[in-house]
């Protein structure tokens, strides 16, 4: 006998449910068989690759990103969730228009595969949303970014152009860093 | 199919400018792009129902396997079709090419060949049943039953080769023997292993007798020459593609259409072998669909047998789309792995440092199933050299199979192995001898024009002594004993270590073959259909640029992975490296006949044999469609117009700003000149096939009164839409007409001897740090060159040198898998205890890559993804060396292996 | 912690008054037995013994616990903080450097400081050298430890002040904590049995009831053996054989434990993972059988029991439990092999004492390796997702699930929990 509960959530702007689901049903089996929101990758299922990360925003206790292959909806039932599918805006045309970080991810030629991609939008989305808040020192961009990027795992691109590409949205972004390295060149 | 994201976003290419990947804007928003994303309700005409299919694989090789034990799913979860060996031969149901893919499931009664084979698979038909019965059977050993311990099935070895060369006096000049003038040694094989020929053996008994007068020369060196010979170990290694084997599959029993979508990098063998599993089969099959997604795989989604098991999970959907999708614990356990190998190296030196002799001896671990193991053996034995020109050389491989996971070709294909350790011991014997290490291998560099191990003359220019004399100039390693000095002060109880290894790999399989269609629509778009499939590296990117200097604009609409090909109507045995000369130069008479149709997306092949197709396909397209019409623009008017005054020729053509020109002519669009062909009715699309063996096929045609010859060995062309009857009547292959070649001119099969002659050089500087106390090694920063002719798009080259270094640090630093039952065949594997390189430990902040310029406007774009990945492998063992003091000579040179030293 | 802290304050007070009377016990050394060897006179086999016996002194005895270098150096190059009630202490430089090191440290010196806390110069050690323990030590072991030592590589890293409060900052004070709580140093007598193997590896050398055994208010060891203690900041289990046989430990198990870092009942984790790396995970099996044969003496072990919740489960509990941790540890807590580790079996949820189970969950725990060739992935940490009534409610589900445990665990409990682990992180 399958165990169900009742599931509702605020996905992508999105109100989702009521739904009945299994009540050990992990958030990417929701996302993808049952929402058919497959952007969200499952690799490792066992939470270390980021693969599969999503954001949940909880007016209590902030923004933070889960693992979606290990976060059950018992978790997220009645919260709210952004997923990779729900990142990028609308250019009027029905085309995407994608985010400060797609943008750079792309012009940087960011990922090969584009697997672990979602999960690295979702991140650094996140990431550049903690600096909005509190600004950190220009000098500690790299440690910054290496340590909220790290839990991703990528086997294409050896990390670098993801990394450079956050290093720049948040260097050039007014406001995310304390100096600005562009306004320190400018003479006296 | 679904209509795919990707190509409906044109702001890829701007302002005659490329701005990101073709699929860049659907990758970096999610939308489905890779087989694993696909669901049959995404799909047309497919039902929205969809079934879920799960393989079940024994955990050990050691027990005979009784059958199976579905208790626990009792009453509710059994599966609702249940699919195993003894159902499949009711249905006549085979594994195409058993011999290199393996059975599809283990019958009961037997030993598994090895950890992971499939015994059974089944089918829910709702997910809900699928994913609670999944949890009890994940783990779960028990419901296996095994009766008594017995040994695995006694196979063969899989492969065995060896290359003997001895060098005439002048390094460019005769040789005294050699694979190329002469012959490989194929032994025989058995049971008991591999019989190499005797001295008297009637075909390979004068190379056995080399083989062995260079070996005891080796042991015993003329005075003043010392031989310098180590073991080396290379580790079992997961691709570990992100995207893990799966697939979905539909077959309508009324119709008896089979459609799979599959993630592949070889989806024409895929589709064509799933043709092959079918032909014997009870089941009727009228029409194959195969399409493959965006996939990702490093050699592990090529030649895998995974395609098939998910078209064959179709068959029995009950008329219901199944999909089949390892997760990570099972991709582990079956997805193809990279070959572990014994290395015995010896090199002797002379007391100038010239190297004299070379021998080389490896042994690779092919797990269960042959696979690509015998020619994997080959590539990585005759790559043995490195950079070097060897006077003399004996190279010898065997590959046995094991209870391991299936090694197949994973990036390298063989020669990481084979490579890294010769540079190991270059390394070392420098030490030894008191040499500068890059110095030794400056002294020894394989200059133009020289050969290689198996007596072939490699391509062009070989630049790597150009990179020897950048790298041995660099501040790294002029100053590394101060750096050193000033590091270990600095950081006391960390020992710094400078490594340095230089490679040149080859690209391409020496049977490379490519289709490209192209053609200009009355509007002036500019149609491709490539064979091409995208596996990350951005070949569906480069090949739309492609066409540029040709036709002045990348291409506008593409289909690539192309699997169906009626525009041309070749027939192939496919066998291009067995086929005797003879017996092909009979077969080439007729037209239609190629020896192979088309090649995988593998061995770093598209950015020179798939670029090769493109050209081909738009300088023809230049010539025949869009140049006649030109003239007959400029050339409109009473006296022959505009262009009386001006002596055109065809080399006079070029493009300006998206338009064609030639010396004073009035610039053209290409909408002009589309209109113009397709109102005549004269040529407006051309497809052509191309065959590499080591050397371009060449070929001639006869086409509207023209002739010419191209490299390429076949042609199709397409007239416009105002093109006459008997012109219309002519396009019956697809909407083309096939041109036969008037001669053709393939390469020698000879030339299958010569291993290989395009190389792509690369070197690497690594400087890392050892801690002492742990044995934790970390990377400093590195810094690699590279030669790779002209680069299509230097954002792709730079993104595939970056992830191949990752890779290769994680082979030499951190990935392990064991052979023995604790392998990841037994399912207890995943990247919890699989360790893959972190951004922290790849030096991202601090790295550094350089590509040299190319030699000429007209210098080929190479191969590069996977040399890329090897000299950081030898790099950071010589650092490790450097800092310690201590040679490793197995891999992974762990944090607990060096701590043990310590 | 204030009450502590007066309660020592007056103690040394006390101490002052009667310093002329006791100042002579506590100072120095007392006699030390002769040096096993003629150091000058070894041949090349009879030195390879003693460094390999040295190695083995220095893995069991667990130098690298403290005198490691937390930048990742040596292993032996000093500098790791321990805090303990009186201040953070560093661990000092113990690598043969002349300038910053023992080099100029003779066998006699390094057998004085090991087994009576001082070192060259009359200088007392601060009792976080586990003297108390390694007073047993032979003096054969300490000559091995000492010739292995002296072969390392010397690392040029100056040592780091220690940072105590007063009185403790003044050295001399601890003369007066040696002449009540010093045991003489009095070598083990050597017996090739399994359990005096075990008992020489659990309480001389393995210095285990440094971290296991309750502390009085001095700070030094009493005598409820392996009885159980918190300490920086996680709780040291309680080791006696009744409580390893209640917690459904076997021998075989321990060995596995102390072997790879993971077995059915748990991985390493807080101070016991270093323990991993640096000492046990360098134990043959003999030793390691020794040990756990020692801590299991008279107690039939049964082995992991898994019983009936102890109450009805709360929803919430549930729920948390489910959305949070079933993804790796299964609904049914069986984990998944090398990665996550089992929950139905697993004691940090039996412990009375719910510290532990706490910061886990609030910190999660570092991806890692652990030995022979396990590897864990990392535990992610839900201190941000958890409210302290969330934590509480699944802290006490796990407790009376699988713990065999009351769940009243409190609100409260769980806040001075997290302030402690935040603390000693």
């Amino acid at each position: 006998m399958i165990e169900k509960i009742s599931f509702s959530a605020t996905i992508n702007g999105q109100k989702v449910g009521p739904m009945d689901v299994p009540q050990d049903l992990m958030m990417v089996e929701l996302l993808q068989e049952y929402l058919n929101l497959t952007g969200t990758r499952l690799s490792c299922g066992q939470g270390m690759c980021s693969a599969c990360r999503v954001i949940v925003d909880d007016p209590a206790k902030g923004t933070y990103t889960v693992a979606a292959c290990v976060t059950g909806v018992a978790w997220l039932n009645g919260k709210t969730v952004r997923t990779i599918e729900g990142i990028a805006g609308e250019d009027g045309q029905g085309a995407p228009l994608p985010s400060a970080i797609q943008q750079a991810f792309l012009e940087h030629f960011s990922f090969q595969c584009s697997y672990c991609t979602p999960g690295f939008v979702n991140s650094a989305t996140v990431l550049v949303e903690q600096l909005e808040r509190s600004p950190i020192a220009a000098d500690r961009v790299e440690d910054v970014v290496l340590e909220s990027l790290d839990k991703h795992i990528c086997r294409c691109t050896g990390y670098v152009r993801y990394y450079q590409a956050v290093k720049d949205v948040i260097l050039s972004t007014p406001g995310l860093t304390h100096e600005n390295p562009v306004v320190l060149e400018r003479p006296a | 199919m679904v209509a795919s994201p990707v190509g409906q976003d044109p702001g890829w290419f701007a302002g005659g400018r490329l701005r990101y990947r073709r699929d860049g804007m659907a990758k970096v928003t999610g939308s489905k792009v890779f087989a694993i994303d696909m669901r049959a309700r995404d799909l047309d005409g497919w039902p929205d129902h969809q079934s879920h299919a799960l393989t079940l694989h024994v955990p050990r090789a050691d027990r005979v396997y009784l059958g199976l034990d579905l208790s626990v799913l009792e009453p509710d979860l059994a599966p609702d079709v249940l699919i195993d060996a003894e159902r499949l031969a009711k249905d006549k149901v085979t594994m195409p090419d058993a011999d290199f893919y393996g059975d599809f499931f283990l019958e009961p009664g037997n030993v598994s060949p090895m950890l992971g084979q499939p015994v059974a698979l089944g089918i829910w038909h709702d997910y809900e049943r699928f994913r609670a019965a999944r949890k009890l059977l994940q783990f779960n050993n028990d419901i296996f039953r095994f009766g008594e311990q017995a040994d695995p099935p006694k196979r063969a070895p899989y492969g065995a080769a060896r290359f003997v060369r001895i060098g005439g006096d002048d390094p460019r000049g005769a040789d005294r023997f050699s694979p190329m003038k002469d012959y490989v040694v194929w032994p025989d094989t058995d049971e008991s292993g591999v019989q190499w020929p005797a001295h008297d053996h009637p075909a390979f008994g004068a190379a056995m007798g080399h083989s062995s007068d260079i070996q005891s020369e080796m042991e015993n060196p003329p005075e003043g020459s010392r031989t310098f010979a180590r073991e080396y170990r290379s580790q079992s290694i997961d691709p570990c593609a992100m995207e893990m084997e799966n697939g979905l599959g539909w077959y309508d029993p009324d119709s008896g259409r089979l459609n799979v979508v599959g993630a592949t990098q070889s989806p024409y063998s895929a589709a064509h072998h799933i043709l092959e599993m079918m032909s014997a089969s009870t089941l009727p099959l009228k029409a194959l669909d195969f399409v493959t997604g965006y996939t990702v795989g490093y050699g592990q989604k090529e030649h895998q047998s995974f395609p098939y098991y998910v078209a064959m999970a179709a068959l029995y959907g009950d008329g219901n789309p199944v999909r089949l999708a390892l997760d990570r614990w099972q991709h582990f356990q079956f997805a193809l792995k990279r070959h572990p190998f014994d290395i015995r190296t010896a090199l002797t030196v002379d007391k100038d440092g010239q190297f004299q002799a070379m021998s080389c001896d490896m042994t690779g671990d092919g797990g269960g199933v042959m696979n690509f193991s015998p020619s994997v053996g080959t590539v990585a034995v005759t790559a043995a050299q490195s950079v070097y020109y060897m006077p003399k050389s004996d190279m010898s491989v065997q590959v046995l199979p094991s209870i391991g996971v299936t090694s197949g070709s994973m990036r390298g294909y063989g020669t990481l192995q084979s490579m890294a350790t010769t540079e190991m011991l270059v390394d070392e014997i420098a030490d030894e001898i008191g040499m500068d290490a890059i110095e030794l291998r400056r002294k020894n560099v394989i200059q133009s024009g020289m050969k290689n191990t198996q007596g072939a003359v490699p391509s062009g220019h070989l630049r790597i002594g150009e990179i020897l004399d950048i790298a041995r100039q660099d501040p790294l390693w002029t100053e590394r004993a101060d750096r050193k000095a000033a590091y270990e002060a600095e950081n006391p109880g960390t020992l710094y270590g400078l490594g340095f290894a230089s490679v040149q790999k080859d690209f391409g399989t020496g049977a490379e073959a490519a289709v490209v269609r192209l053609e200009i629509t009355p509007e002036g778009r500019l149609k491709m259909r490539h064979v091409a499939a995208e596996i990350g590296a951005g070949a569906t990117t480069s090949q739309m640029l492609v066409t540029e200097p040709y036709l002045g604009r990348p291409a506008d609409e593409v289909e690539f992975s192309v699997q169906h090909w009626p525009e041309m109507p070749l027939k192939t045995e496919d066998q291009p490296y067995t086929t005797p000369q003879e017996e092909e130069d009979q077969l080439s008479q007729d037209p239609y006949w190629v020896p192979r149709f088309t090649s995988p997306r593998s061995a770093s092949n598209s950015a020179y044999y798939f670029t090769h197709a493109t050209q081909q396909a738009a300088q023809l397209l230049l010539r025949l469609a869009l140049w006649p019409s030109a003239l007959a623009i400029w050339g409109a008017g009473p006296s022959g117009g505009q262009s009386t005054p001006e002596p055109l020729r065809f080399e006079d053509a070029e493009w300006r700003d998206g338009m064609l020109v030639a010396r004073s002519m009035e610039p053209l669009s290409l909408e002009r000149l589309a209109k113009r062909a397709h109102e005549k009715g004269s040529i407006t699309g051309v497809c052509i096939h191309t065959f590499n063996r080591w050397a371009w096929t060449e070929a001639e045609f006869e086409v509207e009164g023209q002739s010419f010859r191209a490299p390429i060995d076949a042609l199709s062309v397409k007239w416009g839409t105002g093109a006459d009857a008997a012109r219309k009547a002519q396009m019956t292959d697809g909407g083309y007409a096939f041109q036969p070649r008037t001669k053709v001119y393939y390469p020698p099969v000879q030339r299958n001897n010569a291993g290989t002659v395009y190389y792509a050089p690369c070197a690497t500087l690594v400087e890392l740090g050892v801690a002492t106390g742990s044995g934790k090694v970390t990377i400093l920063s590195h810094k690699t060159w590279l030669e790779c002719g002209t680069q299509i798009v230097p954002e792709l080259v730079s993104g595939q040198l970056q992830g191949g270094i990752a890779m290769g640090i994680g082979h030499a630093l951190y990935e392990d898998l064991p052979t023995d039952a604790d392998g990841p065949g037994n399912g207890t594997w995943n990247y919890s205890r699989y360790h893959l390189p972190r951004a922290s430990e790849v030096g991202v902040w601090t790295q550094t890559g350089h590509v040299l310029p190319p030699l000429s406007g007209e210098d080929p774009p190479k191969g590069m993804a996977e040399v890329v990945m090897i000299p950081i492998v030898g790099a950071c063992a010589n650092a490790i060396a450097h800092a310690t003091g201590h040679r490793f000579y197995s891999f992974p040179i762990s944090a607990s292996r060096i701590q043990e030293v310590l | 912690m204030n009450r502590f802290l007066r309660i020592v304050t007056l103690f040394a007070l006390f101490g002052l008054v009667v310093l002329g009377t006791v100042y002579w016990i506590g100072r120095g050394s007392g006699d030390i037995p002769a040096a096993s060897v003629d150091f000058a006179s070894l041949d090349g086999d009879q030195r390879q013994e003693m460094l390999e016996r040295g190695e083995w002194v220095a893995h069991a005895s667990d130098c690298a616990a403290c005198h490691t270098d937390p930048s990742g150096g040596s292993d032996l190059a000093g500098g790791l903080p321990m805090e303990t009630p009186m201040g953070t202490i560093y661990g000092t430089n113990i690598t043969p450097s002349d300038d910053h090191g023992i080099g100029g440290w003779s066998a006699d010196d390094l057998y004085r400081a090991v087994a009576w806390g001082v070192a060259p110069g009359d200088k007392n050690l601060y009792p976080a050298m586990p003297y108390p323990s390694y007073h047993q030590i032979t003096r054969a072991d300490s000559d091995a430890l000492w010739v292995w030592l002296m072969a390392q590589r010397p690392v040029n890293k100056p040592n780091r002040s220690n940072d105590l409060i007063f009185p403790f900052n003044i050295r001399p004070a601890v003369t007066l904590w040696n002449a009540f709580f010093r045991p003489d140093a009095e070598p083990f007598q050597p017996d090739e049995t399994p359990a005096a193997q075990g008992e020489y590896l659990v309480n001389v050398l393995g210095h285990c009831g440094e971290c296991h055994t309750p502390r009085n208010l001095a700070y030094a060891l009493t005598d409820d053996h392996l009885a159980g203690e918190v300490i920086e900041g996680a709780y040291a289990p309680d080791l006696r054989p009744d409580a390893l046989a209640r917690r459904g430990w076997t021998e075989d198990d321990l060995v596995t434990f102390l072997h790879r870092g993971l077995s059915p009942q748990g991985v390493m984790t807080f101070g016991m993972f270093p323990v991993l790396s640096h000492s046990t995970s360098h134990l043959a099996t003999d030793d390691l059988e020794a040990i756990s044969s020692y801590l299991t003496a008279g107690q039939t072990m049964t082995g992991p029991q898994m019983d009936k919740p102890v109450a009805v489960l709360s929803p919430e509990g549930a729920s948390l439990y489910t959305g949070l941790c079933a993804g790796c540890h299964g609904t049914d807590g069986a984990g998944q092999p090398n990665s996550s580790v089992r929950l139905d079996v697993n004691t940090t949820a039996m412990y009375t004492n719910p510290l532990n189970l706490i910061r886990v969950i609030a910190e999660g725990i570092p991806e890692r390796d652990l030995a022979q060739g396990e590897r864990m992935q990392a535990m992610p940490a839900f201190d941000q997702m958890l409210s302290d009534q969330q934590m509480t409610e699944l802290v006490n589900y796990l407790r009376q699930r699988w713990g065999g445990q009351e769940g009243d665990v409190t609100a409260e409990v769980v806040q001075s929990a997290r302030e402690e682990g935040h603390a000693a992180r």
